[in-house]
């Protein structure tokens, strides 16, 4: 005989998850007493449950295993529903657990009792509140697949006590477990023929065209096809936030990334453009930088294997519902003369070198392009590049030099700042022996730095980077451009000695304020085996290019 | 002027709540709406909504109501 609890964590195991992020409470007691008696599954408690959400959330996103969270009801949960969020605006796939009141107790308003499958409709794919101790394995194998396939995203699961703690025969489950899971009905997308040869002919008469790649190109593991597609046909790519490291920074084809923050060149050549191929893209506001006019005119090819993104944004010329890798597989068995665009090559070559303004370097203070020259000379295809959200997170996008895809781990469509430490935990949990850099602000690192302590616990040894400039930034330099420079609230004078806090949590600490201090703490940083906060003092009046600047 | 949209979806205790919560989320105005069991399979029920909605809209109405799970069928009336 098993309790429910038990059958959900056997359930979790024979879909090879072996990974949980969470936080106890009350309602959750029976699971954790399953955990108790398990040996095989790893828990990692966090010291708040958005830190654990955060980390599944990247945890799914090197994987592509759902990462799996859990907490309590009531304000457990709803401490869940940032990270849950994060994960659906950036198509990760997850699996929240809920705890929740007994059945009978449901809608008495008892004590931590919350409709947290309300609170959720929004932010998630779907979501499942379980009735019945049978119905575990199945509804865990339906999350699974619901998670992982079409554009994934998170399931929440809620389980009330009293299911948790119902039990079942060891061989009706084990029955229950070699069940077939009915994928949900009809919702294939297909890519036919007749249009495959429309896109070709379409690029073939382009004199301009350009790849613009996003996190669906990543996400389908496309990136190989892609960079061929791109050299056989003579096309530029650009990329948005989530799609960086699809094409390596270096290539010649690679124009970075586009966007309001994005490169001088990727932006321009969108500006002269005549043909764009859109491959798991969503054209959300800040790639096409609230501009009515964006690509006006221009020819659009919209693959993303969501149908209600193709038109939503953009006008398409062709619009396929399908997976970018499936397109790019057929589209590569195209044989037939490609034009060898010479001088939208030269153009290319052009823009590449197109720099934006760099702000000279002040005593007492790093730049953001001394950090990130540093970081691309010390690291490698094995490093997985975590941020948190503001002025820093644009710097990495900009200057860091990324050669690989997933080696970018940032909260894009939410930008929930307090990512940045969690997420590192949940790519170093992943895969141990990578190496892990996160970038945070000042303001972003006090959001979860508490999980600090975790890192230390599960001897999960990363490099954290706060890029320390006294000042929320982007909000700063958003009230400079759009408030007449009325700063509000933005300005963290009294921080706390970053240095100490580190300490305090049993990790190494070092503040530098040149670029030898820095590179001699990122050199011990990622050859040693411990978690290091390097802190780099930042001139407040540092500012992130705009393509309106 | 109102866009009938029919709706067929498994009948679970949350599916008009997903429904509807779409319907908010992207600011659909809702004029009218009926619900009954699906006269093929009582697992299923028939919703039609009443849409004051473009034509753009309307059709990216029909892809986001397809994307709930358990939606099995959308249609324009």
């Amino acid at each position: 005989m098993m309790t429910g609890s038990q059958v959900l964590l056997e359930t979790l195991k024979s879909l090879n998850i072996r990974n949980i992020f969470g936080y106890p409470g009350g309602a959750v007691l029976t699971i954790f007493d399953a955990l108790y008696h398990d040996t095989d599954m790893e828990f990692i408690l966090t010291r708040h449950e958005q830190g654990a959400a955060h980390a599944a959330d990247a945890f799914g996103r090197v994987t592509g295993k759902p990462g799996v969270c859990i907490a309590t009801s009531g304000p457990g949960g709803t401490n869940l529903v940032t990270g849950i969020m994060t994960a659906y605006m950036d198509s990760s796939p997850m699996i929240a657990i809920t705890g929740q009141v007994p059945q009978s107790s449901r809608g008495l308003d008892n004590f931590q009792e919350v409709d947290i499958i309300g609170v959720t409709l929004p932010i998630t794919k779907h979501s499942f509140t379980i009735e019945r101790v049978e119905d575990i394995p199945t509804i865990l194998k339906e999350a699974y697949y619901i998670a992982t396939t079409g554009r994934p995203g998170p399931v929440v699961i809620d389980i009330p006590a009293d299911v948790q703690l119902g039990t079942l025969e060891t061989s009706l489950f084990k029955e229950l477990l070699r069940k077939e899971v009915t994928p949900p009905p009809g919702k294939e997308s297909s890519i036919e023929s007749e249009c495959i040869a429309k896109i070709s002919e379409l690029i073939n008469r382009a004199e301009k065209p350009v790849i613009v790649a996003g996190a669906g190109v990543i996400k389908s593991r496309a990136s190989r096809m892609m960079v061929r597609f791109a050299e056989d046909n003579s096309i530029p790519v650009v990329m948005s936030l989530l799609g960086l490291g699809s094409i390596p920074g270096e290539h010649s084809l690679s124009l970075g990334m586009g966007g309001i923050h994005g490169k001088v060149g990727a932006h321009v050549a969108l500006k002269e453009t005549d043909l764009v191929i859109a491959l798991g893209v969503r054209f959300e506001n800040r790639f096409t930088e609230d501009n009515p006019d964006f690509l006006r005119g221009v020819k659009i090819i919209h693959v993303d294997i969501d149908a209600s993104e193709l038109g939503k944004n953009m006008k398409t010329e062709i619009a396929v519902h399908g997976d970018a890798g499936d397109v790019l597989t057929k589209l590569l068995e195209v044989k037939q003369e490609i034009p060898e665009r010479k001088e939208w090559l030269r153009r290319v070559e052009e823009l590449k070198e197109s720099r934006e303004e760099e702000s000279p370097s002040k005593k007492g203070h790093l730049t953001p392009k001394t950090i990130f020259n540093v970081l691309n000379s010390k690291t490698s295809d094995n490093t997985i590049l975590c941020t948190d959200v503001g002025q820093h997170q644009m710097w990495t996008a900009q200057h860091y030099n990324f050669t690989s895809p997933t080696q970018l781990v940032t909260s894009g469509g939410a930008g929930s700042m307090g990512f940045g430490i969690p997420a590192a935990l949940g790519v170093k949990a992943a895969i141990p022996h990578s190496q892990v850099i996160s970038i945070v602000g000042d303001g972003g690192f006090q959001m979860t730095s508490q999980e600090l302590t975790c890192l230390k616990e599960y001897n999960l040894p990363v490099t954290i980077i706060i890029l320390n400039n006294s000042c929320l930034g982007m909000v700063k330099q958003l009230q400079d451009i759009h408030k007449e420079g009325r700063h509000m609230a933005v300005h963290l004078g009294t921080n706390p000695d970053f240095v100490a806090l580190a300490k305090a949590h049993g990790i190494n600490g070092i503040r530098v304020t040149d670029q030898e201090e820095f590179t001699q703490a990122v050199d011990e940083s990622i050859t040693g085996s411990e978690t290091t906060v390097i802190e780099c003092i930042v001139d407040i009046n540092e500012r992130v290019y705009t393509s309106t600047s | 002027m109102g866009r009938e949209v029919s709706i067929i979806a498994k009948n679970q205790i949350s599916t008009h709540y997903r429904i509807y919560s779409l319907l908010n989320r992207k600011g659909y105005e809702l004029e009218e709406a009926a619900s009954q069991p699906w006269e093929t399979d009582s697992d299923y029920i028939k919703i039609t909504l009443s849409l004051n909605i473009s034509d753009h809209l309307l059709m990216q109405a029909k892809k986001y109501l397809y994307k709930i799970i358990d939606v099995i069928e959308v249609e324009i009336l």
